[in-house]
């Protein structure tokens, strides 16, 4: 398999505490209210226990991104050295045809210049040989880069519950999902 | 109108750090737009007039219309931002800087109303095209980006004391002149910028 | 004649700072340069411009903000501007990442809400506001100062109230300048943890805990009132990391943090009977003998008598009964506990911040001890400590002008960071008072009364507590400066506000309560508008003080911040740390040399007794009990408890404001049980009230398991423009515990109720 570069997202070490998602503010400096790293607490049918359990989300950078098939200016391009999905900034028209189409979310709208934006995965500081500014920051080792051709984590997986079902992108991205503790509860208020 | 008269009379008063300073450029302002288009007010107390302009363009709270360029130019609305640089840039490419920059954001309204100053009075000594090409940016693709952004934040604020819609409508109304008169650069596709 | 250029030409050439001086050469040539109407903008020579093209200039700074992990941070800096921030790869602890919060600094920065410039309000909370010059304010504020002398012949008018803001050592000169002034009266005591302080010191005495990079070595691991995943973000790897090795964490708390998610088990304890569990357990170690009586034989002193209280008065069934925790459970946790070597409990600052505080630590020391987990790597009762912060103090210790007067009678110290040994009799001192109930303090304090306030590295409106009080209390005052760097709602009520740089606009040194490291904090960038640091507010002051009435002020007139950090360090941290010069942290933090991870390694303690003391006459003089004995909780004055810890998404009032932070975390919520909701009428996202004899706070209601039924939820912070403040239904009731080493006891606020209705 050539080089596929995505993110694994570990949720039993995640601790939801944002630091990747700023760390990726801190970076780019996006404008209020444009997000390229969210980070989603579980939903309590997932995990019972409410804003206790979370998935960071950026971009994919799948297999077969729907961004890059739908936009008629080519401002997404996939590397082959790496498989990152990026998108040129100065191409984009606004269109609006990539956040329309994917289901994950990934490019978001930039009221202010009026066109997508998303995660490239950091690709500038990659091939200096630095980590993506949302891994390099997460003090939990929650959040990391992996190369799915070599990564071989037994528990992770690609869908777990919550996230979006789209196995003909086949998003990079891999899971852990997240455990529960033993519980005792009082017994002096139910 | 003479548009320098009214220039460093703004510069003034953007500048201004005390209510006595406002109205000096007031009167400044007043004086040179007569027989202008421009609405006449009545002076305000000193005191009035400072904590109005200091509730719109300086604090200590936040304000509805910081007067420095990045702040809407700039799409995360900062400081010292992309727009900043370009005025120092600008400023250094005449061979002038402010004193206070690093401290003072570069493109602060007052010194970027000194730049068109020395702009203008370059330009009508004629002297060098390259520095006319410089003006005309400085003007249609920096400030006539920004000040009708600044000039809506104002309006769009609650009670602005009548003297400060004067001195903000003076602003544009140059502006609206000002572009006008000196036609921009063309842009890469040939087209005007 | 030249061709038209293109904008993107100009922007091309603009960006280069060689190429842009093409334009001057015409010009000068032409004479055109002459005489321009410029009144700010003034020419300068060629070589003047300074730009880094290309590439960043690195800095390293830390962050003072007094959370655990006080991280390092290396700072990007390019055209003189803050780029972005990281952790210091060079800290094993901050291990290249920092948190939320710390991530947002370019934005706290460059934000364009900062205070920009001294300024002045013209009647209180009006919102008519002049500008200052320094001069100006300066001026006003030494006036103020010399007429309070004149009226009352001391400065004892003249009042501090200072916390956790920036906790930067040369941030000491703030106190530095209370005292050059003269005697004056200062707010002392911490609000955070001085209940826990005072336990520690009478049980081993000192506060010193373990290395936390050591907690991989446990074999067990009770995170007890604490939530490190959200306050100490760079300890969880270590928790993880003994977890890995085979250690249990266990997470003891009133409610289902993020840090119980965690766990390999999470108990629900009633808040304020951890004490009751504590001694449930120690009760049931002591009867299966699972004691290390070696160590209790050679290093203890008073567990005999420890032991017959427990045989005598705990029971399970009434530790059981109070704490709420099933007592098969408390069996089981107390036998694993002190089966597993070595074992540790994280002793949370949440837990303490009630009436029984301080028991409740020595309760939990005592589970430590008798186990044989003090001065084991690993192990270890772990709180704080200030082992690495052997300053010098030099921006702290001034002197008082000769011949100035202040209050007279015994002085205590000023509170845990507290190193100008003024306790015991002197001929004048400072006037000490609480800080954990500053209004109360300034309505009642008289002889002279407190006058005027200095307000630094402290948003006192929406932090300290009974605001109701509070706002009483200032009405009382003459005169109120505040220094800060937003408008929070204290500047909202100053008369004078001073803008205050950030970490990367001045120089100073950082240490850490918890982990072992050492940052040095250079000065990365100007400091932006007018703002200046506390120091170069005390020498700014000094001086007009001096014109005024020479001899009036000791500090420095003129100061250079670089020079006064490096006046702060010493010998001891030289050694400490490894260092031949404070430039060696220029290089990245550096970890103190430690020759254990563990404290009290050596087993001699800083006790009277050298031992550690279960029996604590020190603690009986102070008016405690002797032994880590039960101490009854705070009755409900309410329906339900009312808890307000800290949130992951600010540290108090810094970061919350930012627009960086509302992309995350939009409003305040206060969390209940579906069944405290369901009896009240109220859904998931009601607009509701929480009310009680304090006040009431308005906000959205959030239904959740995780809060016990009797239990409400809501965290503080300072949200800008709301008005949500905690402080509306918080008293200032005393935690038991703090006076003796901090100068005051804490404050219960986990020890306060509520009701809650839907509006």
């Amino acid at each position: 398999m050539n080089k596929q570069l995505g993110f694994y997202v570990d949720a039993k070490r995640c601790i939801g505490c944002f630091t990747c998602a700023m760390a990726c503010k801190n970076q780019y400096h996006q404008e209020p209210g444009v997000v390229w790293r969210q980070v989603y607490p579980l939903k309590q049918d997932i995990y019972p226990h409410a804003e206790r359990a979370f998935y960071s989300l950026a971009c994919n950078h799948c297999e077969h991104p729907t961004c890059l098939e739908v936009c008629p200016v080519d401002a997404y391009t996939k590397r082959d050295k790496d498989g990152v999905v990026v998108h040129h900034q100065d191409l984009c028209i606004g269109c609006g045809n990539c956040i329309r189409s994917c289901p994950f979310g990934a490019p978001r709208y930039n009221p202010v210049l009026k066109r997508a934006e998303k995660c490239s995965l950091c690709w500038q500081r990659l091939d200096a040989g630095l980590d993506p500014a949302c891994v390099k920051s997460c003090p939990t080792s929650a959040l990391m880069l992996i190369d799915l051709a070599t990564f071989d984590t037994p528990d992770a997986v690609q869908f777990p519950p919550g996230f979006p079902r789209a196995p003909a992108l086949n998003p990079s991205t891999r899971f852990r999902q997240a455990e529960l503790p033993r519980t005792v509860m009082r017994e002096d208020v139910r | 109108m003479d548009w320098n008269v009214v220039l460093a009379a703004l510069r003034d008063f953007f500048a201004a750090s005390d209510g006595q300073a406002l109205l000096i450029a007031l009167v400044d302002l007043n004086q040179a737009s007569r027989g202008g288009a421009a609405v006449p007010f009545n002076t305000p107390a000193a005191d009035d007039l400072e904590f109005a302009f200091n509730r719109l363009f300086v604090g200590p709270g936040p304000v509805s219309a910081p007067p420095y360029a990045s702040v809407y130019l700039d799409p995360d609305r900062r400081l010292m931002g992309a727009a900043t640089r370009r005025a120092a840039a600008v400023y250094d490419a005449l061979g002038l800087s402010s004193p206070l920059s690093g401290s003072l954001p570069d493109d602060h309204l007052a010194l970027e109303l000194d730049a068109a100053l020395a702009f203008r009075t370059l330009a009508a000594r004629r002297q060098d095209d390259q520095v006319d090409a410089l003006w005309r940016y400085f003007l249609h693709d920096h400030m006539a980006h920004w000040l009708p952004k600044f000039a809506a934040a104002v309006a769009g604020a609650a009670d602005v004391a009548p003297a400060i819609g004067f001195a903000v409508g003076l602003l544009s109304q140059w502006l609206a002149e000002e572009t006008k008169s000196t036609p921009p650069n063309v842009d890469q596709s040939g087209g005007l910028a | 004649m030249s061709q038209r250029m293109t904008r993107q030409d100009l922007e091309r050439i603009l960006d280069n700072a060689v190429s842009r001086r093409s334009f001057l050469s015409g010009l000068l040539a032409g004479g055109a340069m002459a005489a321009l109407p410029c009144g700010l903008l003034r020419p300068h020579p060629a070589q003047a411009a300074q730009v880094w093209e290309g590439g960043y200039q690195t800095f390293r700074n830390a962050c003072p903000r007094n959370c655990y992990d006080t991280c390092s941070i290396v700072s990007y800096v390019k055209d003189g501007v803050l780029q972005f921030v990281e952790g210091a790869p060079e800290s094993t602890f901050t291990r290249g990442g920092l948190c939320v919060k710390g991530n947002s600094y370019v934005r706290q920065v460059y934000s364009p809400d900062r205070i920009k410039y001294p300024m002045e309000q013209q009647g209180r909370g009006s919102g008519r506001w002049k500008r200052l010059s320094w001069d100006e304010a300066m001026d006003k504020i030494a006036r103020k100062i010399l007429d309070i002398k004149e009226r009352d012949g001391s400065l004892l008018g003249l009042g501090l109230t200072k916390y956790s803001g920036n906790f930067g050592i040369t941030n000491y000169g703030v106190e530095g300048m209370m005292s050059s002034l003269g005697y004056t009266t200062r707010l002392v005591g911490t609000p955070c943890w001085p209940a826990g302080i005072d336990a520690q010191n009478f049980d081993m005495g000192s506060m010193w805990c373990n290395d936390p990079e050591d907690l991989p070595r446990a074999r067990y691991v009770i995170v007890w009132g604490a939530n490190p995943a959200w306050c100490s973000v760079h300890s969880m790897k270590y928790l993880y990391a003994a977890r890995e090795a085979g250690a249990k964490l266990v997470v003891i708390d009133p409610v289902f943090t993020q840090t119980a998610a965690k766990a390999d088990e999470y108990i629900q304890v009633r808040a304020g009977e951890d004490g009751a569990l504590g001694l449930g357990m120690a009760r049931h170690i002591l009867d299966l003998g699972l004691l290390d009586r070696d160590w209790l034989a050679a290093h203890a002193q008073g567990f005999e008598e420890f032991a017959a209280y427990l045989r005598d008065t705990v029971t399970l069934e009434w530790a059981s009964e109070k704490s709420g925790v099933p007592i098969e459970r408390i069996k089981a946790i107390a036998e694993e506990f002190a089966g597993a070597h070595p074992a540790t409990i994280w002793i949370g600052y949440g837990m303490q911040r009630h009436v029984n505080g301080g028991a409740a630590v020595r309760i939990l020391d005592a589970l430590v001890a008798m186990t044989g987990n003090i001065g084991k790597p690993g192990g270890g009762a772990r709180y704080g400590h200030l082992q690495t912060w052997g300053f010098n103090y030099h921006a702290l210790l001034q002197k008082q002008p000769e011949g100035s007067k202040g209050w007279i009678g015994t002085a205590g110290p000023k509170g845990e960071f507290d190193v100008t040994g003024s306790a015991g009799k002197v001929t004048y001192s400072d006037r000490s008072l609480n800080i954990n109930k500053t209004a109360q303090m300034i309505l009642e304090t008289s002889d002279p009364p407190i006058r005027m306030l200095w307000v630094a590295c402290k948003n006192v409106l929406s932090q300290d507590f009974d605001r109701r009080k509070m706002l009483m209390a200032f009405d009382k005052l003459e005169m109120v400066v505040v220094a800060d760097l937003f408008f929070n709602q204290t500047v909202e009520q100053a008369d004078i506000v001073l803008p205050v740089t950030t970490p990367f606009e001045d120089w100073t040194v950082n240490a850490s309560y918890w982990h072992y490291w050492l940052s040095l904090n250079e000065q990365a960038i100007a400091p932006l508008h007018e703002a200046k640091s506390d120091i170069q507010i005390a020498a700014a002051l000094s001086k007009r003080m001096n014109e005024l009435q020479p001899g009036s002020c000791t500090f420095a007139t003129e100061l250079d911040s670089k020079d006064w950090m490096i006046r702060e360090f010493n010998k001891g941290i030289y050694d400490m740390f490894g260092l031949t010069s404070w430039e060696d942290l220029r290089n990245g933090p550096r970890k103190a040399r430690l020759a254990s991870s563990a404290s009290w390694a050596d087993g001699v303690f800083g006790t009277p007794s050298k031992k550690y003391e279960f029996h604590s006459d020190l603690c009986a003089r102070n008016g405690h009990d002797a032994l880590p004995r039960y101490k009854d909780a705070r009755p409900p004055y309410d329906k339900l408890r009312l808890l307000t810890p800290h949130h992951k998404f600010a540290l108090h009032s810094q970061f919350q404001n930012l627009d960086w932070m509302v992309d995350f975390n939009l409003t305040p919520c206060v969390y209940m049980h579906p069944k405290t909701a369901a009896a009240r009428g109220i859904a998931e996202g009601d607009a509701v009230r929480v009310f009680n004899k304090q006040g009431e706070v308005r906000l959205a209601a959030r239904l959740t398991a995780d809060v016990p039924a009797d239990t409400l939820l809501l965290y503080e912070a300072w949200y800008k423009g709301l008005a949500f403040n905690c402080q509306e239904l918080v008293d200032d009731t005393s935690s038991d515990m703090g006076a003796y080493k901090t100068g005051a006891p804490g404050v219960a606020i986990h020890d306060q109720f509520a009701d809650v209705a839907r509006t």
